[in-house]
């Protein structure tokens, strides 16, 4: 998929496959215990958002919004916002609030220093609502933690609708929380340091065991696998973000505004002592990326790559767990790489020179396309900037007209209506699938959820040459 | 006011309790800034209200996420056309914010009407095209004058005012559609014995969600009705520009719609009835008040009769059956109107469940006291609602079942708590005597499922409120 720059943008859009940036920043602050999302904008942008992520999450999701008027557009946002996050902060004694600007508000010039003015912020990407808070930032502390009592920390990101996408707004919130939590010139956390290392015995263990995770917008399935993949190397995970629980959590046992689970402030914080930093995601500037920031400012070493689906790209995620547990591949995912690659030989005849069509974020876009040459596949993308589904329709048309038609569309629930259109099979991953029920729980990193993944591609074309047979065969 | 309420300051006097005595609920306000409102803006307003014309070209003017937020959003169906079911958008980017979004509006206009060949395009704006001051209404007259279609500006900036303030710019959008064009009897879409006849209506605000202005359609034809237009569920182009010949105007969802009915009002001279099709009593009201508006034609208060008994008979002792489980339970209710809510009420009422919580997005303080009036003392009354005090209430008020949309559903979901959708998504026709039926079915399968007997130990109902 081209960039923005480079690809010829289209005079329309129809049926756009990706979503503005506010929903991402909205998805990343959710991943923080006690963390909310207060929109800087219309009422509007926090509704739909809230809609959109519900109905795939099937999960209450709180964002409030500033709520512009007419007066707001004219005289300046700063009394509304301090209002919302006053009534923020009394509702839902959240452990952090994340500031997200709007179309509107950065169109009135209204950005991510303007809402750092407004509330009387300390300098730099990020700071506090209150001299308190402020305080607990610049020590390192990050914020007062979760539950009720301390003012939260405020984190405060620049996400106009009219620039990228909602990939862009999830790694823009990502890079101000890890900035805001890892001021540059703080100290490492000694704690976090001091991991214990009897059980390597004279191996070199100067590093500490921790890594900082970045694992671009996947599901709640997905983070929890990546969470055990690291923990099975014996290394400490510090996911930014987390809402593994809190988009995909039990029933509650009491009334609670907001859900349990999330990466706490104080772990954030921790980042900028781990021993590495792990970045998922296709074409990262270091620049304005969060592990670029923790290289740069606390020289925590970078591995940007792109998601772990297949498997060449989860060796490659795992020989930097490796590199930095000292541990070979533990037994367990030993088995699970063999049975994927068992599978891989299982049904190759399958798979071979099926064409998918892919569309959406460019991170899944980029790994699906490497896992599908992997298996013989291959992969077509849209046409132009990939920003919708009729780029996508093109692409496809293109192809066979070359005499070469597609076999399958991979992506979120939106291609739904290209795939009828198409007459082919739809396997849903990523976001959003509003049209399937357990879109949280579709699994698609390192060798379990490739595994997955492949067994539903593989079954998505056996099903379609059963139904389009009339023998009715019973064996494939 | 307020009832001793736990809301934020600023919102006291939008909570009431039923029964507290002549009670103003202040309404129609901006949300509270931080309130975590459940409502949307001014451009959803419009979007929701126009979104079923299926045969025209609807362009949201604005960045990606407004027109993606709202693709397919609504589950209003069409006999013929799918336009409406397409999401079309300028994607305006930085560079445009700067230099204006006019040329890549007329771009995108003039490609999207030769490729679809719409019988009109509504062009929405959206907050930044409100700031950097493209002169929509111009593009649209070109574009119009170009390609021989009714190309109309929707003036829905999200940031001016509320979602009421989008039904309004709707309803000035299809007041300027009607009246350009007179109806051919010959390509009335509906059954044919009454394509001629003299006793005409439009029906304003009933958006054919899972089907229902089918329905609705059915029972009026029945009677010897001709539906000119309904405004907008399955909607048409063709038929709303001749709308202005229709004799009455019946208006469902009296909150986006009156609006429009006082304009035709006095622009036609066309009067206006207000009615509900939600729960038996209501629905046949509706029936009987069209008959009444034309006092000239007994035969059309007789043939309503036979309908509503013919109806009954089929859909009462379904209702029995269900409301023999139902009996003794609670109902909460949060919806977008708060005319609907009243019918909600009454319909619950029916099956047994009594409602001790009601509350609407855009309710006007007539819907209020109605509400007041009609609900059980102690029932709880909420304007523009938000996800804390709705939990709070549930809980404090033992709900067994929750009548909300999709943003409602997670919160009694999450607390032990039953739901039916009674929203844009629902998939079951609602509306009439068999979506009563329906209703009550809906109903009877959240709030009676054994699963929630799995949740002991969880927030079920009545448990205290942390």
């Amino acid at each position: 998929m081209k960039t923005e720059n480079v690809a010829e943008r289209c005079e329309v859009t129809r049926n756009a496959c990706v979503v503005c940036s506010p929903l991402g920043a909205t998805i990343a602050f959710a991943g923080v215990e006690r963390g909310m999302t207060l929109l800087h904008g219309s009422q509007g942008c926090a509704t739909y958002i809230r809609r959109y992520v519900i109905s795939h999450f099937r999960e209450p999701l709180d964002v409030a919004s500033s709520s512009f008027t007419e007066e707001t557009a004219v005289f300046g946002g700063a009394g509304n916002l301090r209002l919302a996050l006053e009534n923020v902060v009394r509702e839902y004694a959240p452990a952090l609030v994340g500031v997200a600007t709007t179309c509107l508000a950065e169109t009135i010039g209204e950005d991510a220093a303007y809402v750092r003015r407004s509330l009387g912020m300390s300098g730099g990407a990020a700071g506090a609502a209150s001299a308190a808070a402020a305080a607990g930032a610049g020590t390192g502390a990050g914020g007062t933690g979760a539950g009720g009592g301390g003012a939260p920390l405020i984190v405060a990101v620049s996400t106009p609708s009219y620039r990228g996408s909602h990939r862009d707004g999830f790694r823009a919130a990502l890079r101000a929380l890890t900035e805001a939590t890892n001021p540059r010139g703080a100290e490492a956390d000694a704690g976090a340091d001091a991991a214990p290392c009897a059980t390597q015995g004279a191996r070199k263990c100067a590093a500490p065991a921790t890594v900082a995770l970045f694992p671009a917008m996947v599901s709640p399935a997905d983070l929890r696998s990546l969470k055990a993949d690291i923990g099975a190397f014996g290394l400490e995970a510090i996911l930014a973000t987390d809402y593994s629980d809190t988009l995909d959590g039990g029933p509650w046992k009491a009334h609670r505004l907001l859900p349990e689970g999330g990466t706490t402030v104080a772990s954030l914080s921790r980042m900028r002592g781990a021993s590495a930093a792990i970045e998922f995601g296709a074409d990262f500037s270091a620049d304005r990326s969060a592990a670029g920031f923790l290289e740069q400012a606390h020289g925590v070493p970078r591995h940007a790559m792109p998601l772990p689906v297949g498997i060449r790209a989860t060796d490659a995620f795992m020989s930097v767990l490796s590199d930095l547990s000292g541990k070979c591949l533990p037994p367990a995912l030993e088995a699970e790489r063999a049975r994927l690659l068992d599978s891989y030989v299982d049904a190759h005849k399958h798979v071979f020179g099926k064409r998918a069509l892919l569309y959406g974020d460019p991170d899944h876009v980029e790994a699906l396309s490497g896992f599908l040459r992997e298996i013989g596949m291959i992969p077509l993308l849209p046409e132009g900037e990939g920003r919708d589904f009729a780029q996508a329709e093109a692409a496809a048309r293109a192809s066979e007209k070359r005499g070469e038609p597609v076999d399958l569309v991979i992506g979120n629930g939106k291609g739904y209506k290209t795939s009828l259109k198409m007459d082919v099979p739809l396997v849903r991953t990523g976001f959003p699938i509003h049209d399937r029920f357990g879109g949280q729980r579709v699994r698609v990193l390192g060798f379990g959820g490739t595994q997955e993944l492949f067994d539903r591609i593989v079954n998505a074309l056996i099903e379609r040459k059963q139904e389009d047979s009339d023998v009715g065969y019973t064996y494939y | 006011m307020g009832g001793g309420f736990a809301v934020l300051e600023g919102r006291e006097g939008q909570v009431s309790e039923a029964g507290e005595g002549p009670s103003e609920l202040v309404c129609g306000k901006p949300s509270l800034a931080g309130s975590v409102s459940q409502r949307a803006c001014v451009f959803c307003g419009s979007r929701v209200v126009l979104y079923p014309v299926a045969d025209a070209v609807h362009l949201v003017h604005g960045p990606v996420g407004c027109a993606a937020y709202t693709w397919d959003i609504r589950g209003a169906v069409s006999t013929g056309p799918q336009l409406h079911r397409l999401s079309f958008s300028t994607d305006l980017r930085e560079t445009d914010v700067v230099f204006g979004g006019e040329k890549r509006l007329y771009a995108s206009l003039s490609a999207l009407i030769l490729e679809h060949a719409p019988r009109a395009a509504f062009v929405y704006s959206t907050c930044i095209v409100g700031l950097i001051g493209d002169d929509v209404a111009a593009v649209c007259r070109q574009v119009s004058r170009e390609r021989g279609i009714p190309v109309l500006p929707v003036h829905s900036e999200g940031f001016k005012g509320t979602k009421k303030d989008g039904y309004r710019a709707a309803c000035d959008a299809l007041s300027a559609l009607i009246g350009t064009a007179e109806s051919d009897p010959a390509s009335y879409r509906g059954e044919s014995g009454v394509a001629g006849s003299p006793y005409s209506i439009n029906i304003l605000g009933e958006f054919n969600l899972a089907g229902e202005a089918w329905i609705i359609r059915r029972y009026y034809e029945r009677m010897g009705i001709r539906v000119q237009s309904v405004m907008t569920g399955d909607g048409r182009v063709d038929e709303i520009r001749g709308a202005h010949r229709a004799r009455l105007n019946v208006v469902q969802c009296s909150g986006s719609m009156t609006y429009l009915a006082k304009d035709m009002k006095e622009r036609y001279g066309i009067p206006f009835i207000q009615v509900s099709y939600f729960g038996i009593d209501d629905m046949a009201e509706a029936l009987y008040a069209v008959a009444t508006a034309f006092p000239e034609e007994p035969a059309l208060a007789e043939r309503a009769a036979v309908i509503v008994a013919e109806e009954l008979a089929q859909a009462l002792p379904a209702l029995k059956a269900f409301r023999k489980d139902l009996e003794g339970m609670r109902a909460a209710i949060y919806v977008g109107g708060a005319f609907k809510a009243r019918s909600l009420v009454k319909a619950l009422r029916l099956i047994g469940v009594e409602t001790v919580l009601v509350g609407s997005q855009t309710g006007n303080a007539d819907d209020y006291r109605n509400l007041s009036a009609l609900c059980d003392p102690g029932t709880i009354i909420v304007d523009d609602s938000n996800p804390a005090e709705l939990s709070r209430f549930l809980q404090l008020k033992g709900a067994n079942v929750f009548i909300g949309g999709v943003k409602e559903r997670p919160i009694a979901y999450k607390l032990g708590i039953g739901f039916c959708d009674h929203n844009h998504e629902r998939k079951i026709p609602l509306a009439g005597f068999e979506g009563m039926v329906n209703f009550a079915r809906e109903v009877h399968a959240s709030a009676t499922s054994p699963v929630w007997k799995l949740l002991a130990g969880h927030g079920r109902s009545g448990e205290a409120v942390s």
